[in-house]
């Protein structure tokens, strides 16, 4: 099962209602049209834009958490985000394959932790080194 | 085997002058046992960043290999989706 996390921007002009309405027909569609296991789909909040984008300067940020085992669930829900005129900005993201990672990574700076402190959490390469030339 | 001589003795003289005025520098992700460095977290992203937003690099911000990759990562998914800019003007 891969886990997937899309962050969808919309325009400021969109009205909540509509926002509320694109909110559930999005988290009804993954499961139902593009074959997502589980979804869960948030609103995010309006934000100002870092940069202006389409010349709108704020935006409603979405965001879309789902898991599926299907090859083309991204790739359907992708095409369906570029024809739709409310979405400016999109972006998809590989969870499952990140979430491995910061187990691994936090079984490692635990036991790094128990074992040698705060030194030890200095994990610069070479530096350690460089300290025992000084003696 | 000459070579690596001349790196080491090179290298003690900068670190003799560095720990003259300078703390040694540490992961500070490292210290708080982060495991995942998230792009949503602007806060975070934002400590990582220069005045015209471009990315500390890790002979300054002390960042560990790992989180330093982690760090870039997000900084450049949080650009692509807007919450923090290419560059301020």
């Amino acid at each position: 099962m891969k886990h997937y996390e899309t962050m969808i921007i919309v325009p400021p002009t969109v009205s909540e209602n509509d926002l509320d309405a694109m909110v559930q027909s999005i988290s009804e569609d993954l499961k139902n049209r593009h074959g997502a296991a589980e979804s869960n789909v948030q609103k995010w909040g309006k934000r100002n834009l870092a940069y202006p984008i389409q010349k709108f300067t704020e935006g409603y940020y979405i965001l879309c958490d789902y898991r599926s085992e299907k090859e083309n669930t991204v790739s359907d829900f992708e095409s369906r985000l570029r024809l739709s005129e409310t979405v400016i900005r999109f972006m998809t993201i590989r969870r499952d394959v990140e979430e491995k990672a910061e187990e691994r990574l936090k079984k490692k700076l635990m036991k790094r932790g128990k074992s040698g402190g705060s030194e030890e959490s200095v994990d610069f390469e070479g530096y350690a080194d460089e300290d025992s030339d000084l003696d | 085997m000459p070579r690596k001589n001349i790196d080491k003795r090179k290298k003690k003289t900068f670190v003799k002058k560095e720990n003259l005025f300078k703390r040694k520098k540490y992961c500070k992700l490292c210290e708080n046992a982060i495991g995942y460095v998230d792009y949503k977290d602007v806060n975070l992203l934002q400590g990582f960043l220069r005045e015209r937003a471009k990315i500390v690099p890790r002979r300054i911000s002390g960042a560990c290999a790992i989180h330093q990759r982690q760090i870039t990562n997000a900084v450049k998914r949080a650009r692509q989706i807007a919450l923090l800019p290419f560059t301020t003007d």
